[in-house]
């Protein structure tokens, strides 16, 4: 039962994953990151992108509180700022986010105030449906990862 | 260090690299700065699989204090570019200034621009984010290849006593000009150095865009923003970080101003010294150029020690110095319209300085210089071939004019196309055809009147090119033969220095063609006329004044030097 479970969740966490990589949400980065959790660090993954998400975060607000900053223009921050979000998500494989991102930055180059506002909506939109969709992903993994150490006990006893 | 960084427990314990283990890139000592937290763990993680010694840090001025802490605990430094307490390239160029170690920029950031002005700080590579582990797989290349190119460096400046620092990768060849001085290598190495410098030389004037270490060419106005930021600092305080800075000139590296800036000091620093034996005669002059024989190359300072003994604080004659550089720019006509592509082609080192170091001479020592230039020339035979003192052009005009050389001396074939490159090279016409322009008008009658016409073009070219002409005099006093001198009015310059071509060519080949009268006599003309007008410079400090000042002298100086000649043979 609990094996089937098991199953079960793998399933949905591969259909996820491929949906996200259909959807350009992800991208092969990911599995890197995926590869690169091993046993010496079991949570590589979810570390790493619960950093991520804490991070951006803080750079999501300081876009949005440059661009609402009416007097003040700063095109260099906003261009540092942007370019560390594209830094860690891309090395996530936040596709999107990213090319969500670079267009931001080609808006703050053009100096097209309208277009970073709008850059900015579509980059806090794909953010929060990364972060749903990585969080459903976590929590299949969890519950996946919790059935595992369920049952291996059970796997002892019968032998 | 504060949050964020963490270090590699393997780091910590600084042992002594000793060679090559046989797992080599194995415990690979990694410093990896980043701001963002997510791309350190993410590397960190890449690294620790590559089975390198990582140790992370998230803010680059704690990057630094440790790298400054730990000298020599760590083989590479993988740095972002943008880092809010200091820029990527600015830890890039303290890394390579302080510890000299190999640097991997990275950044999400992949423009065009922004990787050139990696590189051009000196950047070993330039990663674009995402990293990928097979990129990190290979970053130990970057340590290997450092080590050999400071091999190889080593090689070549192996007998260098130039304690001044440690010279760096970009200075491989500055430092083998330094050496030609030194006697015993120069024979060694002469062929193979020959062989190598032609295929440089091959691969700059064949395409000078793609050659991979971008060279500055220090023109009269870049000169003026470096010795205006190094006055700004004062010449102690002056760092080449700073003076970047100042300049702030797009696409100078850290480099390019820490190399200028070397031979700036050198430049100084023998003019205060030989400034202590001031009132000393001609006999003290060549003996300080015995001391040095490694600074031979740099014959031009011979002349500004002779400023220097004329009383003239460094300090004024670094300013005059700065003056004179600029203005001259402001009649910069046609000529050097012509030249300036050369020498962006040929991307040298600025010869023009020579010129204005020359200037600011009191007319009393054109005397004493017939006789100086002449020591040198004797006591730097035994050591300066044809190749040293293609040498010291190198030292000069920095190392392309050399390598040009080096190359045609190998090749013994003047194609018209080296010709052309030459000129820039050497005699560097930014500033020197400002020179011709702003007195050619009187000045060549002045000349044509007791001499013949090809005579005028080197009494105008070699001014300039003091240095330079004791070279060639010195060369051509022996065993060389000048070559019809086809002057016209734009292209002296170009001229001249065929001419000196032809002859070291005429003495590779072995045929040793004697005629002293007219070449010798033309050549030394060159440094007393100069000196003349600038000696009354000194008194007028006008660079007008100069201009006008100068026929009357020259004459005088005429007579001088026409019996050094005889002196030299």
């Amino acid at each position: 039962m609990l094996g089937f479970g098991a199953v079960r969740l793998r399933t949905d966490m591969n259909r996820l994953l491929s949906l996200l990589f259909h959807q350009g949400v992800l991208d092969e980065q990911f599995l890197q990151l995926q590869q690169l959790q091993d046993q010496t660090s079991p949570n590589f993954v979810s570390e790493v992108v619960t950093i991520y998400f804490h991070e951006s975060e803080k750079q999501l607000r300081n876009l949005r509180n440059l661009l609402l900053d009416r007097e003040m223009w700063d095109y260099c921050k906003l261009g540092i700022h942007l370019n560390q979000l594209m830094g860690s998500s891309s090395s996530i494989g936040a596709k999107r986010v990213r090319n969500i991102c670079a267009a931001f930055r080609a808006a703050v180059d053009q100096n097209n105030r309208p277009a970073c506002m709008r850059a900015l909506e579509v980059l806090e939109h794909e953010y929060c449906y990364l972060k749903n969709k990585l969080h459903e992903l976590f929590q299949i993994e969890q519950e996946r990862v919790l059935g595992d150490t369920v049952r291996y006990p059970g796997a002892v006893n019968q032998q | 260090m504060t949050n964020g960084s963490s270090f590699g427990s393997g780091s910590l314990s600084c042992k002594p690299e000793t060679g090559v283990s046989d797992q080599f890139p194995a415990g690979l000592r990694v410093l990896v700065v980043d701001d963002d937290v997510t791309c350190l763990k993410i590397l960190e993680q890449m690294l620790r699989r590559c089975l390198y010694h990582v140790t992370t840090c998230s803010q680059a001025t704690a990057a630094l204090n440790l790298l400054r802490e730990r000298k020599g605990c760590f083989d590479v430094v993988l740095s972002d570019v943008h880092m809010p307490d200091m820029d990527g390239f600015k830890l890039l160029e303290l890394v390579g200034l302080e510890m000299d170690l190999p640097v991997i920029m990275m950044s999400a950031d992949g423009r065009t621009n922004l990787v050139l002005r990696g590189i051009r700080h000196g950047a070993c590579d330039y990663l674009i984010k995402p990293i990928r582990e097979e990129q990190l797989k290979n970053i130990w290349q970057h340590v290997i290849r450092k080590k050999w190119n400071e091999n190889k460096e080593h090689e070549h400046s192996g007998s260098v006593d130039d304690k001044d620092r440690h010279k760096r990768g970009d200075d491989t060849d500055y430092a083998s000009s330094v050496n030609d001085g030194a006697d015993g290598m120069v024979t060694s190495h002469k062929k193979r150095r020959n062989i190598k410098e032609e295929d440089d030389c091959e691969i700059e004037t064949d395409d000078p865009g793609a050659s991979k270490k971008p060279r500055v060419v220090w023109s009269v106005e870049l000169h003026q923003q470096f010795v205006s930021a190094v006055n700004q600092l004062g010449i102690d305080k002056a760092v080449p970080k700073r003076i970047l800075e100042l300049m702030n000139v797009p696409g100078l590296t850290r480099e390019n101003v820490a190399s200028h800036l070397q031979k700036f000091r050198l430049y100084l620093k023998r003019l205060s010294g030989v400034a202590q034996q001031q009132g000393g005669g001609p006999s003290s002059f060549c003996g300080s150029m015995e001391q040095t024989p490694n600074l031979g190359p740099y014959g031009r300072f011979e002349i500004q020690a002779l400023a220097a003994s004329g009383q003239i604080p460094p300090q004024t004659l670094a300013a005059l110095h700065a003056e004179l550089l600029g203005r001259p720019t402001a009649n910069v006509g046609l000529p050097v319209i012509d030249h300036q592509p050369l020498l962006q082609a040929s991307k040298c080192m600025p010869v023009d300085h020579v010129m204005s170091y020359g200037q600011p001479l009191p007319s009393n020592i054109t005397k004493q210089i017939s006789q100086p230039v002449i020591e040198d020339v004797h006591s730097g035979l035994g050591v300066w071939h044809s190749n040293n003192m293609v040498g010291s052009y190198g030292g000069l005009g920095g190392q392309n004019g050399h390598k040009v050389l080096m190359g045609m001396l190998q090749n013994q074939q003047l194609q018209k196309q080296s010709i052309t490159v030459q000129p820039s090279r050497l005699v560097v016409p930014t500033q020197s055809s400002g020179f011709q322009v702003g007195n050619s008008g009187g000045s060549v009658n002045q000349t044509a009147s007791f001499n013949t016409s090809s005579v005028i073009d080197y009494s105008l070219v070699l001014p300039q090119s003091d240095c330079i002409s004791n070279g060639i005099g010195q060369r051509s006093e022996r065993d060389t033969k000048t070559t019809g001198c086809p002057v016209d009015s734009e292209n002296r310059t170009g001229c001249q220095v065929r001419n000196s071509i032809l002859n070291l060519a005429g003495k590779r080949s072995g045929e040793k063609q004697i005629s002293f009268g007219e070449s010798g006599q033309v050549l030394n003309q060159g440094p007393l006329k100069n000196l003349g007008f600038v000696g009354k410079g000194t008194s007028i400090p006008s660079r007008f004044a100069v201009y006008e000042a100068e026929p009357p002298i020259r004459n005088v100086n005429h007579g001088d030097n026409a019996s050094s000649p005889n002196r030299f043979n």
